[in-house]
């Protein structure tokens, strides 16, 4: 297959081979993306393309489940770990989170006012910045952070009551990435000149 | 006439009412963080922050956030009254000065924030140019490693060698990750000096819109 990727989550069930599950797994429901888990995150990611470091994962959103309770989220540099960015949405409550190795944290609080039913929401990861858009709008200001350097674009949810659609994820625009991830400034340097130097 | 003057000024001074309301000034802190990262709502963030816009480096697995926030002066007092937060001065191009210095480099070390660079010729955006560029290293440490800097014995003072190596090599995977030169770390450099050699060259970054 070919970026960019797009899933309209037609019918009811697993998700298809083009996904792969993070923790608790996400599937279609009606013809909508969700969560198959009342209590914990449910995470995908598109596995059958590879993504460059710089990705974009987008989504419309349906219905939300409960306000503080049920979670739906688009995701970059998603991960084993599990490692992603993603930003989750309830309708009121609506951050930027990263989870690193299982530890969800918040990197904007509120960043997004309100998000209702058939708002487009996506996520874009360039470098060390993350930019959250609502309908084409650019939400909030240009957040960064370093800890994920690589990953494929997806989807994450809260508890199985929020639903999507029209999920598409895909690179930006420019050369790839570095493939070690590291940051594109200053002097490069690779282990095989410095390492060793604190061991 | 006299009842068009009325409401003009009864117009007035509603608007100044309401802008005063809605009046927000870009401040930051240094807080603890709360929560438990098990749901959205209830994922680790920033201390006193609850339904504000705010923008969190977070120092990997250490207890602490750097934070930027549109705030009123109401919500700056009550987040400032407490005792576990350090709230930086509004003109944060305003030079530290002798009075604040030791404060500030004592509140910093606390954390585990290296600050023996700091002087009163340095301004709080270079501190928080410097804190936030560390946070960022650790954040990818964490990611690294999947586990804190800062285990038990580890403190600023040590120098490297006084690390066991796996904690060294997982400071080196860190830093190679990120591109960072290691040329000017020797096994006899302190951690702190470790660190700040790192920050030095971590990228510049944004916080809540403004540039460090």
């Amino acid at each position: 297959m070919a970026l960019p990727a797009s899933e309209p989550f037609t019918g009811t069930g697993a998700l298809s081979a083009s996904w792969t599950n993070l923790q608790v797994s996400c599937s279609r429901d009606t013809d909508r993306g969700k969560g198959d888990s009342t209590t914990t995150y449910c995470s995908a990611y598109w596995s059958a393309d590879a993504f460059n470091n710089d990705q974009k994962s987008q989504a419309t959103a349906i219905t939300n489940g409960g306000a503080g309770t049920h979670y739906a989220a688009v995701g970059v540099r998603m991960s084993s770990g599990p490692n992603w960015y993603a930003q989750f949405w309830d309708g009121g409550d609506n951050d930027l989170l990263k989870n690193v190795a299982g530890t969800v944290t918040q990197i904007a609080g509120n960043i997004i006012t309100t998000v209702a039913a058939n708002d487009v929401i996506r996520l874009e990861v360039e470098g060390t910045s993350l930019r959250v858009y609502l309908n084409n709008v650019q939400q909030g200001v240009t957040q960064t952070d370093s800890s994920l350097a690589s990953g494929s674009a997806g989807i994450a949810f809260f508890d199985n009551g929020s639903r999507i659609d029209d999920w598409e994820g895909d690179n930006l625009g420019g050369a790839p990435a570095d493939p070690e991830g590291r940051l594109v400034y200053g002097k490069l340097v690779g282990r095989g000149l410095l390492g060793g130097v604190l061991t | 006439m006299g009842r068009r003057v009325a409401l003009v000024a009864l117009f007035v001074l509603v608007a100044s009412v309401s802008f005063a309301q809605e009046v927000v000034e870009l401040r930051f802190y240094i807080v603890p963080k709360t929560g438990d990262g098990l749901t959205p709502a209830t994922a680790f963030r920033p201390k006193y922050f609850e339904g504000i816009s705010t923008s969190n480096r977070d120092y990997g697995l250490e207890n602490t956030f750097l934070v930027g926030a549109d705030v009123t002066p109401a919500q700056h007092t009550l987040i400032a009254s407490n005792l576990d937060v350090i709230a930086i001065p509004q003109n944060i191009n305003a030079p530290i000065g002798l009075t604040a210095l030791q404060t500030v480099k004592d509140k910093l070390e606390a954390l585990h924030v290296p600050a023996h660079w700091v002087t009163t010729e340095h301004t709080y955006r270079q501190v928080i140019a410097a804190v936030g560029r560390l946070f960022l290293f650790m954040g990818r440490f964490h990611a690294r490693q999947a586990r804190t800097f800062f285990e038990s014995g580890v403190t600023l003072d040590l120098r490297l060698n006084q690390l066991t190596q796996t904690q060294r090599e997982a400071l080196e995977d860190a830093a190679i990750s990120l591109g960072l030169d290691l040329s000017r770390i020797t096994q006899t450099t302190t951690i702190r000096q470790a660190f700040k050699a790192l920050l030095d060259q971590m990228p510049s970054f944004s916080l809540h819109g403004e540039s460090f």
